[in-house]
Parts: structure tokens; sequence; C-alpha cells
């Protein structure tokens, strides 16, 4: 990483597709520390799959650990990025930077492991 | 990685919860992801990044240019300062190239050898490379290995050049220094030289304004206006020529001239400086010689050449005057029994104003610039002028190489 990615921390960013409330609605939350290049990346491969399987009823809210660091503690956060799935219930967690689409839709229960 | 649970605890939820731990070691270790620490307050949170930023500021702003390879030579990160030594810019986009992409083909291999020995152990060496705009550079490369993980080494290059110009400014430095007390002393001799002829005129003056009808004492003043006149003269010529040829302001005139003509006129004009000096002067000259020159100047500068010889040998010793073909051209050397020169005035023997003892010179007259003069005077004929000595008391040898009009 270099210094100039480290500065300027994403703030609680709130990302909807219009439709909330909804029983249907994915709430996926997007943890960082700071506007790295992982923590980009991450929030970007999140927002093609979402549009791709979820389209119309998925909500991504990105938190800032470095802004709201008492946040950290409710997931259980001890690695960033990671993204939680709120609902559907169970929790699920996936770790890094989701580049790797199938390991992420997997991990989100959109998509069956293969065995 | 470990973590409290919170029993009792489903078998399923037991599994969710290490395979996420899985998840999270996997993701660490594969660079996906950075682990996060919360302080006990749970006011502040802290990744290594974080923690590495103060040494990624400083590494950043440092100007010397830093990169981390991988064992292949991949750069993983870097500076501007390595962004700024290779041309590329932005510093992020040099990540994945290879380090052997940034420098010449003819040095490759070099860089590849250096790389290849800092695998092993910490390494340095110099290369040259270029810079963006095609100057050359030279770099010291320090490869320091980083045996742990994916990294390989941690490359740190210095730029010598910059050292380097250091060095040469440190020396033009002391050259004009050098030159500013030269300057000085010339001053100092120039000064002496001029009053020294006033001295006798006075006198004479001073006789001829008594009246005196003695026929003898007026032929004294006479002579004595007479040569001291002249000696004045021919030093401000001395000093116009050399102001002259420093501005570029001298003209030849060439024609075909007769080298033993030349040496005649030459011989002709240094006679009574030689004969004062108790000094034997021999000669061995070739058949005709035929060179297009200026024959006034060419004269000139070897008188200047026999007057100085004249100037530093002690009576009774003799000088050698030779001319000789050479391949396109002909040599003519001047050899004394003189007091020689020291190894370490050598090269400096024609500059300007450059006096080997300005005492002993003054002793004996002269400005000391006569052999800058002759030196600038066989420039302009395309010639070169060469002075050697065995060292002090071994006498000197001045040697004129001229070409030969074809």
């Amino acid at each position: 990483m270099k210094p100039d990615e480290i500065v300027a921390p994403l703030t609680l960013v709130e990302v909807a597709n219009g439709e909330s409330a909804d029983l249907d609605t994915w709430d996926l939350r997007l943890y960082v520390a700071g506007k790295t290049a992982k923590s980009v990346a991450a929030f970007e491969n999140l927002s093609r799959l979402c549009e791709e399987h979820l389209p119309g009823k998925y909500r991504i809210e990105v938190v800032d650990l470095l802004v709201h660091p008492q946040l950290a503690q409710g997931d259980q956060i001890v690695a960033i990025p990671t993204l939680v799935r709120k609902l559907p219930s169970p929790i699920r967690k996936v770790i890094g930077d989701l580049s790797n689409a199938e390991r992420t839709l997997v991990g989100l229960q959109l998509r069956p492991a293969r065995t | 990685m470990t973590r409290t649970l919170d029993s009792p605890i489903s078998e399923n939820e037991l599994r969710r919860r290490l395979e996420e731990a899985e998840d999270t070691i996997r993701a660490l270790r594969s660079g996906e992801a950075d682990a996060l620490l919360v302080a006990s307050d749970r006011e502040q949170v802290f990744t290594l990044e974080s923690a590495d930023k103060p040494y990624w500021l400083m590494v950043g702003q440092m100007p010397d240019p830093a990169a981390i390879l991988t064992a292949d030579g991949v750069v993983l990160s870097c500076n501007q300062g390595f962004a700024n030594l290779v041309g590329r810019e932005p510093v992020r986009a040099l990540a994945g190239e290879s380090m052997l992409s940034f420098v010449a083909d003819h040095v490759r291999p070099d860089v590849e050898a250096l790389l290849r020995s800092g695998l092993a152990r910490d390494t340095q060496g110099d290369v040259p490379l270029s810079r963006p705009d095609g100057a050359p550079l030279t770099a010291h490369f320090g490869i320091r290995s980083l045996r742990e993980g994916a990294f390989g080494f941690c490359l740190l290059v210095v730029d010598l050049t910059t050292q380097q110009h250091y060095q040469e400014l440190k020396r033009t430095q002391a050259a004009l220094r050098d030159a500013d007390r030269r300057k000085d002393e010339f001053m100092a001799t120039l000064a002496h030289e001029l009053r020294q002829p006033l001295a006798p005129m006075r006198n004479a003056v001073e006789i001829l304004k008594t009246c005196a009808t003695n026929a003898d004492d007026l032929e004294w003043a006479r002579g004595v206006l007479d040569r001291q006149v002249r000696l004045m003269t021919r030093l401000l010529e001395d000093l116009l020529d050399i102001s002259r040829l420093s501005r570029q302001g001298v003209e030849l005139r060439l024609e075909p001239v007769e080298l033993g003509a030349v040496i005649e006129a030459a011989v002709e004009t240094s006679r009574p400086f030689i004969d004062d000096a108790g000094l034997k002067l021999t000669q061995s000259l070739p058949g005709p010689v035929r060179l297009t020159a200026d024959p006034v100047r060419l004269a000139q500068v070897l008188t200047n050449i026999l007057n100085n010889a004249a100037r530093y040998t002690e009576a009774g010793g003799s000088i050698h005057l030779r001319a000789e073909r050479e391949d396109g051209g002909v040599a003519v050397s001047v050899r004394d029994t003189g007091v020689g020169i020291d190894p370490e005035m050598l090269p400096s023997i024609f500059e300007i104003y450059s006096q080997a003892n300005p005492a002993f010179t003054r002793s004996r007259g002269g400005l000391g610039i006569g052999l800058s003069l002759a030196r600038g005077l066989v420039e302009l004929h395309g010639g070169t002028i060469e002075a050697k000595s065995e060292g002090r008391g071994r006498g000197s040898e001045f040697i004129v190489r001229l070409p030969i009009a074809s």
C-alpha cells in the first residue's frame, strides 16, 4: 500500500438500490478500515456480484472502522475487508477483497458449494 | 487464531465458526485481507497498514529510489524516487513490472546477476543506467535479502551522479581558487617587471638633465633608454598578445614558409639572451621543410621557448635545437641542461600565469606568460606543444609539432 491510499477514510455509506425494508432484501455490510486498494476492490466486486445475482433486492452498507471503531465488536471483525450478510439469516461472513467471485457466491450461499 | 465461544453451541454453529476462522486465515495468507486489532477501549482499530503508515510516509518522502521486489525481480511496491528513476508514472502502476524491463539491454545481465546474488545474501554494486531524458547515470544498488514471505529483496538505489557532480564542482572550485591565486602572483610579478626598467631610465634622464657634454655619458644614457624601452615594449607586447589570444583576437597570416628561415629568425632574436646567460646553442636541422604558417608568429613561438630555456639554464649550460620530420608533420625540439621541471608542475606549465618559482623567475626577468603564448599560437597553427623533464636539475625539453601542408 502506498501512503496516498491511506488518507481520506470512507465514512459510513449507505448504498441501496431503492427498495428497502422488504423481507426479500439482502442486507449486506462491508467492513473496511480506510480507503485502501483492497477495500475499494471489495466494494466494486460486491456491487458487481449483487447487480448480477440480486438485482433490485440488496442493500450494501460500508462501515469504515477508522471512523466507527466501536462497530468492529458487534460482528467480531478480525480482518478487513470483511463482508457480513446480516439478512437473510443466518449471518454469513466472507473475508477478503471478494476478487474470487465463485468463493464469494458460495460464502453468501448464492450458489451451493461444489463437492 | 483463538476466539472465545459462547457455550452451549450447536454443531452447525461450531462448524460455521470454524469455517469462518479458516477463511480468515486463508484471506490473510493470500493477501486479500489485512488483520485488524481493536483497542481495548474500542475507540481505535489498527491494521498493519496503519501501523506501517509512518514508515511508508518516510520511504515515500525519501529522494533515493527504493523498491521491494519478488525473488524473480518483479516490483511489489516502490516509492516516488524509484518511479522518477525509471521515468514512469504513477507509482502504483509499477507494481507487477519486472525490474529488468527498466534497464537497457546491455546492462540487463549485470542487473540480473546482482539480483541473483542478492537472493543469497545482502549485496551491492554500481550499475550504469540512463535517466528518462537519456542522460547517463551511475546508480549504486544496495540489495537486502528478505528471506520471509513472498518478498525477495529490498532494493535501495543511490544516484552516484550527484556525488560525482559534487566532486567535480569541488575540483572546479579548487582550480578557480588556484587560478585566482596565480593571477595575484602574476599581478605582483607584472608590477615588479614594469617598475624594473624605470630606475635605470630615471638615472639616464638625470644624466641628460645635467646637460653633460661628456660623450661617453650621453652614449651610456642613450643605450640605457634604448634597452629599457625595448624591454618594456616586449613586456607589453606579450601582455597584449596573451589577452588577444584569450579573446580569440589573434589572426594568423598564413603563407608558405621554409622552416629553416623561421628557426633562423627566432635564433637571431633570442641570441642576445642566450649569450647573456652564458649558454651554448647547437642546432641540427633536416633538409628543407615547407609549412603553411604565419612566419612572424611561429618565430615568436620558438623565441619564447628559447628564451625560456635561457632563463632557466645556469651559465655554462647548453641548449640544443633540433628539427625533424615526423608522420605528416615536423617536430621542433628545444632541449636544455637547466633546472628542469618538477613532475607535478608539468601538467600546468603552459597555463597562463603559471610559474615554477616566482621568486626565481623574478631574478631572471620575464612575466612567465611566454609558454602560454607559445601554446596558444601553436594550437592556432593546428599543432601541439609538449613539455618533458626528468625532474628538478635534469633539464627540460619542449617539443612543438606542426602539420606539414600537403
